[in-house]
């Protein structure tokens, strides 16, 4: 016989993602989630971020990666509570990891929490963490294919940030080609041009980053 | 890989509703997934058969039937099928657009044997 189910499929996840979203609303934190592929340059963005962001707001940090805790040791050094989030292996972060780690951090004493998400442009796109918003992170480096081939993620992103963006006359990198791909799947997408190193274009997200904290 | 979490999703809610109403065996779980979504179906029929073992849903064949990706154009009003996860209206060009369907992820039913059956 036939039985009528109706039932999400995400339903574990989307669960704790929305009490996770629910206590950091009441904490008055803001969860930021920072996505792309390894070596796209997603910690440096973060502690420049944290560098313009932090004589304003009290911002943590949780670092997601398969294995080790280089980025925890690194964000510690810049004195940022931080807690590393070793996933053993699986390809993402699901919301349950982060309602594991919350409890580690003073929420009272915190305005911003970054997640540095696994390096990886597919899968943790599917996984909502209890984020108010994301960003997606794409280097010139990787090239500007990377959108039109690995849609989901930069389709659900708030943000993307070209990173790298230093680099551009290295590379045959057609930005505009990237910045219309994105649109074209996310047409509310804010897009920024940036170099963590050198610091161009680090203002403008920087001032996004606030307005969207108002927001969110 | 991040469909062995999804997978694991399905078995447990499909044994979980047969236990519900008493069934002995699940011979089908039908799934509606939206074609914006980014589940690979050979994976999580593969993944399934090794999730399943020892359950109530050992077996089991899953139909994974796809649900169009609709945008709607804010401008020319218009609805329009969607490819490749682009929102752009194929018909006007414009980026003034929602999508309506698409982004569906659920079991809808199951086929189960029933004691008697």
């Amino acid at each position: 016989m036939e039985i009528k189910v109706v039932r999400q499929i995400m339903e574990w996840n989307e669960d704790v993602s929305q009490a996770v979203k629910d206590q950091l609303k009441e904490k008055k934190v803001c969860m930021i989630n920072v996505m792309g592929s390894p070596g796209a340059g997603k910690t440096s963005l973060i502690l420049k971020l944290i560098e313009k962001l932090r004589n304003i707001y009290r911002i943590g940090v949780i670092e997601g990666d398969i294995a080790g805790q280089i980025d925890a040791e690194t964000m510690e050094k810049q004195g940022i509570p931080c807690v590393q989030l070793q996933t053993q292996g699986a390809c993402h972060i699901e919301a349950m990891s982060i309602q594991h780690i919350l409890p580690m951090f003073d929420l009272d004493d915190l305005d911003i929490i970054f997640v540095e998400n696994i390096g990886n442009l597919v899968c943790p796109a599917e996984f909502d963490i209890g984020e108010a918003f994301r960003i997606a992170v794409l280097s010139v480096p990787e090239g500007d294919d990377k959108v039109a081939k690995y849609p989901l993620m930069f389709s659900t992103s708030q943000a993307l940030v070209m990173h790298k963006y230093d680099m551009l006359p290295y590379f045959d990198f057609d930005d505009k080609r990237v910045e219309e791909d994105t649109l074209d799947i996310n047409p509310h997408a804010q897009i920024f041009r940036v170099s963590s190193r050198k610091g161009d274009g680090v203002d403008e997200l920087v001032e996004w980053v606030k307005a969207s904290i108002q927001t969110a | 890989m991040h469909e062995l979490p999804v997978t694991t999703s399905i078995c447990h809610i499909a044994v979980e509703e047969a236990q519900r109403i008493g069934a002995k065996k699940i011979c089908r779980i039908i799934i509606c997934q939206g074609e914006y979504t980014d589940y690979v179906p050979d994976i999580i029929q593969e993944y399934f058969n090794l999730v399943s073992e020892g359950t109530l849903a050992e077996g089991a064949e899953l139909e994974i039937r796809k649900i169009p990706a609709v945008i709607h154009c804010g401008d020319c009003g218009k609805n329009s099928r969607g490819a490749h996860f682009r929102m752009r209206c194929p018909l006007c060009g414009s980026r003034n657009t929602e999508l309506r369907s698409g982004k569906e992820f659920y079991i809808e039913s199951m086929e189960v044997e029933e004691d008697g059956d």
